[in-house]
């Protein structure tokens, strides 16, 4: 039963795997440049920054240790949030997800597959950076002790941003456009995370609150954990991971149950 | 004059009709505004931040850098609404094969194409937008002239914006990658958001005249603070007028290109 499970899952997330690198450009531009322009401008201003004010350190941080930052929180976006969950809201809208009520497999696993999928080409994009970064000299050589705990770290993040997009992504059963509940999380989750300010640089009584948000687990945590100068206690941050990926999980149960109720397969 | 009524006539109706629209799906238009104000507090709170910690951002101080970054907002608060709506709609008719109605219809295509949609929900946060550049530009105690061009100004920087954006998305008739031709188009408004001297000498080079997008706020807003940059407000009239053709001459290349797909 359970090799009959396991090979429904391996073969849904080959054919997803295969399904996204069949449009290899539009894979390409869409969620691998932003994330590579998004940090190639935060790396050139914070690197103006300070070579305009003649290298003096900004809030703790030398130019070195802010440019390495900024190299590692490409990485954390590539492993993190880079998955969008576009195909789940437009199946609800065009009422394509009527199939998945009738196939032995959950809407649910389906997608679960093809985030896994999606996971396994950025790894090996983030990969890729990593090597890349090395040798032209824009990090050093990390060590396994501080590589080995940010990859972790980071791909179990991942799977809570996975959740916030499958729970976004139901939410078209009641609206059209789902894509600004996206939009909005994403425009906050880029700044609270530290992705491109550091959280060290924000105000003491903002930082204390983001602590019990998930947003510092999204760059904020993972890029200190790779540079290895995390001063959060690790099991106060899975802590924190485990109980919003219990509250997602619960809200896109609860969406799930409620929208169904409405869902009219409009279109079939 | 008269050739322009016709066109004039159909953006007055086409606003009317996003006008209902938006009367119509109320809940939409809060969404949108959400989407504003949420973009509008981010980009605010990081320019914020960063100053909490320096006083300035190379060669501007606090309210020169804060009235840049209020200038781009106002002027793609403009383009979100008007604008940006039309270059997804558009990658969606040309992979669709339904751009045949437009080019059908007796209006210039390239108009029709890029005014259809409007979605005006986000104009109504423009006020706090403009407000806080005038603020800001009475904290950088700008002269009087360069208050009587500065409406002048922000449409020039918005013309290019518009222009340059239509160039990329002229290609998506010869790919099928039209919603990455779109991410790749707005990674330009990422580039637009910073003045154009954090950027590395080669990188600013070509971004300020293969591929103009540092120059359309950056010039203007230089020229306000400063009037002896005039030379910068020039290059972007250049840019508009060369952009302007370069779009005529890639529309028509498009549409021999285009196959119509599915009609």
């Amino acid at each position: 039963m359970a090799s009959h499970e396991f090979a429904k899952w391996r073969t849904t997330i080959a054919s997803s795997l295969a399904r996204q690198m069949t449009y290899k450009v539009d894979f390409f531009l869409m969620l691998i440049a932003p994330s590579i322009v998004f940090v190639s401008v935060n790396y050139t201003v914070w690197r103006s920054i300070f070579t305009l004010r003649g290298d003096a350190p900004i809030g703790g941080f030398s130019m070195d240790e802010m440019l390495r930052y900024q190299c590692w929180s490409l990485i954390a976006a590539f492993l993190i949030r880079s998955h969008r969950s576009w195909d789940l809201s437009e199946d609800i809208r065009m009422g394509r997800i009527t199939a998945f009520l009738l196939y032995p497999f959950d809407l649910w696993k389906f997608h679960a597959c093809e985030f896994l999928a999606f996971q396994f080409v950025q790894i090996v994009m983030a990969a890729i950076a990593i090597i890349t970064m090395i040798t032209i000299g824009l990090i050093p050589l990390p060590p396994l002790t501080c590589l080995i705990p940010g990859l972790f770290f980071s791909l179990s993040v991942s799977a809570l941003w996975f959740l916030f997009e499958f729970a976004f992504g139901l939410v078209a059963f009641w609206l059209e456009e789902t894509w600004i509940l996206r939009f909005v999380f994403n425009l906050f989750a880029v700044l609270l995370s530290g992705a491109f300010i550091p959280i060290e640089l924000f105000p003491q009584s903002l930082q204390a609150v983001l602590r019990y948000t998930p947003f510092p687990l999204i760059a904020s945590l993972p890029v200190h954990l790779f540079l290895g100068s995390n001063v959060t206690p690790l099991p106060f941050a899975f802590m924190m991971m485990a109980i919003w990926m219990a509250i997602m999980t619960l809200a896109s149960i609860v969406t799930w149950r409620r929208g169904i109720g409405l869902y009219s397969a409009a279109g079939m | 004059m008269a050739r322009l009524q016709p066109y004039v006539q159909v953006l007055y109706q086409q606003i009317l009709n996003s006008i209902a629209k938006i009367a119509s799906f109320r809940f939409n238009v809060l969404l949108n505004i959400i989407v504003e104000l949420s973009g509008f507090l981010t980009t605010y709170l990081a320019a914020r931040f960063i100053f909490d910690h320096v006083d300035h951002i190379g060669p501007w101080n606090r309210p020169q850098f804060m009235m840049y970054i209020f200038w781009y907002q106002t002027v793609m608060c403009v383009h979100t609404s008007v604008i940006a709506p039309n270059f997804w709609n558009f990658a969606t008719e040309v992979r669709t094969g339904s751009l045949d109605f437009r080019l059908l219809r007796p209006l210039g295509s390239l108009f029709d194409v890029f005014t259809a949609i409007q979605r005006p929900a986000s104009l109504l946060i423009a006020p706090l937008n403009i407000g806080l550049l005038i603020y800001y530009g009475l904290q950088v105690k700008l002269t009087l002239l360069a208050w009587i061009l500065l409406p002048l100004l922000l449409v020039m920087s918005l013309t290019l914006v518009f222009l340059i954006e239509m160039s990329i998305s002229m290609s998506i008739f010869w790919t099928t990658a039209g919603d990455g031709i779109n991410f790749l188009r707005m990674q330009g408004q990422q580039l637009q958001k910073w003045p154009d001297y954090v950027y590395p000498e080669r990188i600013r080079r070509f971004l300020s005249t293969a591929l103009p997008i540092l120059i359309a706020i950056t010039f203007p807003v230089r020229f306000v603070i400063d009037q002896s940059e005039w030379r910068g407000v020039v290059w972007v009239l250049i840019a508009i007028v060369a952009f302007w053709t370069m779009c005529g001459f890639l529309w028509k290349q498009g549409l021999r290109h285009y196959e119509s797909a599915s009609s």
